[in-house]
């Protein structure tokens, strides 16, 4: 079953009378408990798809279809809602509130997608990740691929249906970055997720399911 | 004004004398009571002054709280000890409760009276301007802080703006910073500012009732709402893409 389709992606962005297309008609399907990788050279529009699939930013063409639902025509607070209950994010940087615990981080995302805060699915997640001993850490006692880790427990608390991974260990060393991945890829499996990574290492495709290579906005492979 | 001459050295005071109130001492003949603040030049009860155009003998019997006449700590002696040191009957001032026109007597309500005592209000003046300023220049610094702190953190918005997160939780949660920094810190410096009024030395004219830090403490709450609101008006109209961007820069 697919879960996520995308039909055709166009995106062309106007800096003043000059028209770029990002994006050149893209298909691309992701799906349930694998992990799909973007991989191409900076400006080949990888990260672009990413945020267009994610609701992030608009469609200048194309469908994306998720449950039957094309996101290019929802509103905005209908985007929000499905970003809250259905998606998960990981970003380059962590962004933790600096003010709320690794545990708090949590229980915050389960509130957000309106689940009941549940500490049995907390404690499994943070086992999962290896941040049990860490639960009342605030971000700043955290190291950088502890932070990560937190932001990996943060995007998977709620079950999401698809995850979004935009270079996440950009930030972090090599024996970091595999760890990381492992995680990402153990999670997926387990939740069930789709998972779409854009990653420019080579190294991290080991881990995916699913090669994707983008070239000046259209897929190659 | 005059002056009393101690065993060792010459106080300079504003002598008052009264009759027949409940607001001010009222010292029997050859007795004076002072302003509190002579008591850290080492005057105590029972010690000799002599009057020195008069020879006037007079013994503290007391002291007063800040009892000052522009900046001269208060002497009270009686009606008879007055007319010795001065050498008048006829009152200087009346002091009634209400304002009431007496034929014969100019009447003054009490700012008025205050504004009347020489260089009062060109000095109240600079004081209030300075004082008003720095509330301003504070009010600023901590509307500032706030903005800055929470645009300091677009990233972190932008990604909560992604996961889902409503724009007015996140005013709550910014609302919610805010109030527990601000009733912290003005925990902390009221409680300082109200003990530096104990502390102090009496001769150091600082004067802060509470009921000036509480509204003070007010205002401050509100710049610092206005403060954390601005950001967030800022944060509201930005893009999660955008802010997340912004942030991994």
């Amino acid at each position: 079953m697919r879960t996520f389709q995308l039909t055709n992606i166009r995106k062309t962005f106007r800096n003043g009378d000059v028209e770029e297309e990002v994006l050149k008609g893209v298909d691309l399907s992701i799906n349930p408990g694998q992990v799909t990788a973007l991989i191409g050279a900076s400006g080949s529009g990888k990260s672009t798809l990413l945020t267009i699939a994610a609701g992030l930013q608009s469609t200048s063409q194309g469908e994306i279809v998720f449950h039957g639902q094309n996101l290019a025509t929802c509103k905005e607070e209908e985007l929000r809602k499905i970003r809250a209950e259905a998606f998960g994010f990981i970003f380059q940087s962590s962004h933790l509130v600096p003010f709320l615990t690794v545990e708090e981080q949590l229980s915050m995302m389960l509130d957000v997608a309106g689940k009941h805060k549940d500490e049995t699915s907390i404690s499994s997640i943070l086992d999962q990740v290896g941040l049990s001993h860490r639960r009342k850490a605030y971000p700043a006692s955290l190291s950088g691929g502890e932070k990560q880790r937190a932001a990996i427990a943060r995007a998977v608390i709620h079950q999401p249906s698809v995850l979004f991974a935009d270079e996440p260990t950009a930030s972090l060393d090599s024996k970091k970055s595999q760890e990381v991945m492992g995680l990402l890829k153990d999670m997926t499996r387990n939740l069930g997720m789709a998972t779409l990574l854009v990653t420019h290492e080579e190294d991290m495709l080991t881990f995916a399911d699913r090669v994707v290579r983008m070239e000046d906005g259209k897929i190659v492979v | 004004m005059g002056g009393l001459k101690g065993e060792e050295r010459k106080y300079s005071l504003a002598f008052f004398t009264t009759t027949s109130s409940s607001s001010f001492p009222q010292p029997q003949n050859g007795e004076v009571i002072l302003d509190q603040s002579l008591k850290t030049e080492g005057v105590a009860v029972g010690d000799m002054f002599e009057h020195p155009q008069t020879g006037e003998e007079l013994e503290v019997t007391g002291f007063v709280e800040h009892e000052r006449f522009n900046h001269a700590p208060a002497a009270f002696v009686s009606e008879q000890t007055f007319k010795t040191m001065f050498r008048m009957n006829q009152k200087q001032v009346l002091f009634t409760k209400e304002q009431k026109q007496i034929s014969g007597l100019e009447s003054f309500s009490k700012s008025d009276f205050l504004a009347s005592i020489p260089s009062y209000q060109a000095e109240q003046m600079t004081l209030s301007m300075i004082l008003w300023f720095l509330v301003l220049i504070s009010g600023m610094l901590f509307a500032i802080f706030f903005y800055m702190m929470n645009v300091q953190k677009t990233g972190m918005f932008g990604i909560l703006k992604a996961i889902g997160i409503r724009t007015r939780e996140l005013f709550y949660m910014m609302w919610a910073q805010m109030l527990v920094l601000t009733i912290l810190a003005l925990f902390l410096s009221g409680t300082v500012s109200q003990a530096a009024g104990f502390l102090l030395p009496e001769a150091m004219p600082y004067d802060l009732p509470l009921s000036t830090t509480l509204t003070l403490s007010a205002l401050f709450l509100a710049v610092g709402f206005v403060g954390s609101t601005l950001s967030g008006l800022r944060i509201r109209q930005i893009k999660p893409l955008e802010a997340i961007q912004q942030g991994e820069g």
